[in-house]
């Protein structure tokens, strides 16, 4: 009865260890389904400046290269200084195949900048992080106030 | 095994919240975006501030430059600009808007009257309230059509033309009178335009120079001096 119980619970942790094993190497080989909340992730150029600034409510792994991520906030570097900042209800991050970092953020959704003391607000957007360039596909408004912009002149 | 089990957990369990719950602490820092958002989609009048629209926008991080493409338009206050392209740049801090090609200008006044301004460029710097005008330029005020090389004109605050000068192959049509000279100025007021170096006044055949030409538009009036050279054929 005893030998029973050992051969059993030996086949038991034999299972689970098979089972988490299988479970690592799929999560590792494969982590779509993979979900993230509430994260802040920099981006780095080659030269190893800061370039912009992810930080995200939520976010699944699509695939290795695709991340979607719900409701974000980038913002922009320039020699380390922020100097603009962007918010999209949703987003997804692509990788090249070759790289680690992430290269393009696009969406089709609602997006709104902020510039100095401009706000532009559009559909859809694509920000290039090795070009340092970004767009805004559809419905594109700019706005400002001329009270703002003579504030910021005079503070300067 | 506890750990085995516990490590199962993390890579299997979902940890994503699926509703945002009001009182997430996380989520505070997307609000004010998102009521910016919000509150400029419900916005319908414009008239206190900047507006800019075009088909395709982009933003060159390196350069700082905005850049509206298409049919790109800028409304602010009475002065109402469009072209093919728009770029928004900061200059030593001072917002200007820079419009080309095929640039459209129109400035309403008051008094229901306005002027229309075709440029190959217009760089409007809006800090300093100045736009200039490069490439060949086209002007309709009142019964007067202006063309020249450059030009510039000064605004006051509230963006209403103060001063307005014209520069190079200055030439304006008024009815059948043709005036040239090299430097053109308009005054707001009296509505008059003063024109120097080599002006000249020709109708049909006819022509008289002198060392300045002023014309009042409005009144249709037209004063010579000093020196005035006067050629004066049958048909005058």
């Amino acid at each position: 009865m005893l030998k029973l119980f050992i051969i059993k619970s030996f086949n038991i942790k034999n299972l689970l260890c098979l089972f988490f094993i299988f479970t690592l190497f799929f999560a590792s080989a494969n982590p779509s389904g993979v979900k993230i909340s509430n994260f802040n992730s920099p981006i780095y150029n080659e030269l190893g400046e800061l370039v912009a600034e992810i930080i995200g409510y939520n976010a699944n792994v699509i695939n290795k290269n695709e991340i979607q991520i719900n409701h974000v906030i980038i913002n922009v570097f320039e020699s380390n200084n922020k100097i603009a900042t962007l918010y999209s209800p949703s987003c997804y991050t692509k990788t090249n195949k070759n790289e680690d970092n992430i290269s393009i953020i696009s969406s089709n959704s609602e997006v709104i900048l902020q510039y100095k003391s401009i706000f532009l607000t559009g559909s859809g957007f694509k920000f290039d992080i090795n070009k340092n360039y970004f767009e805004v596909i559809d419905d594109v408004k700019l706005i400002t106030d001329p009270k703002l912009i003579s504030q910021l002149n005079l503070d300067l | 095994m506890k750990i085995i089990i516990f490590t199962f957990l993390i890579f299997t369990m979902n940890c994503t919240y699926s509703e945002i719950p009001k009182e997430d602490q996380n989520f505070k820092k997307f609000l004010p975006y998102i009521n910016q958002l919000n509150e400029i989609k419900k916005q319908s009048d414009f008239n206190d501030k900047i507006l800019c629209k075009g088909d395709f926008f982009s933003f060159d991080v390196n350069n700082q430059t905005l850049n509206f493409l298409g049919e790109a338009s800028l409304l602010a206050n009475n002065i109402f600009i469009s072209s093919e392209q728009i770029l928004i740049k900061f200059i030593n801090n001072k917002l200007n808007f820079i419009s080309q090609p095929n640039s459209f200008l129109k400035i309403n006044n008051k008094n229901n009257n306005f002027i229309e301004i075709r440029s190959q460029k217009i760089v409007f710097n809006y800090f300093d309230k100045n736009i200039n005008f490069f490439g060949i330029n086209r002007f309709n005020y009142e019964d007067c059509l202006l063309s020249c090389d450059n030009a510039n004109l000064t605004l006051s605050e509230d963006l209403k033309p103060i001063n307005f000068e014209a520069k190079s192959n200055v030439i304006i049509k008024m009815n059948n009178f043709f005036l040239s000279s090299n430097f053109a100025k308009f005054d707001n007021n009296p509505n008059k335009i003063d024109l120097f170096g080599n002006p000249e006044l020709k109708h049909f055949q006819n022509s008289i120079s002198a060392e300045s030409i002023s014309i009042w538009p409005s009144e249709k009036q037209v004063l010579c001096k000093p020196n005035v050279k006067m050629k004066i054929y049958n048909n005058f």
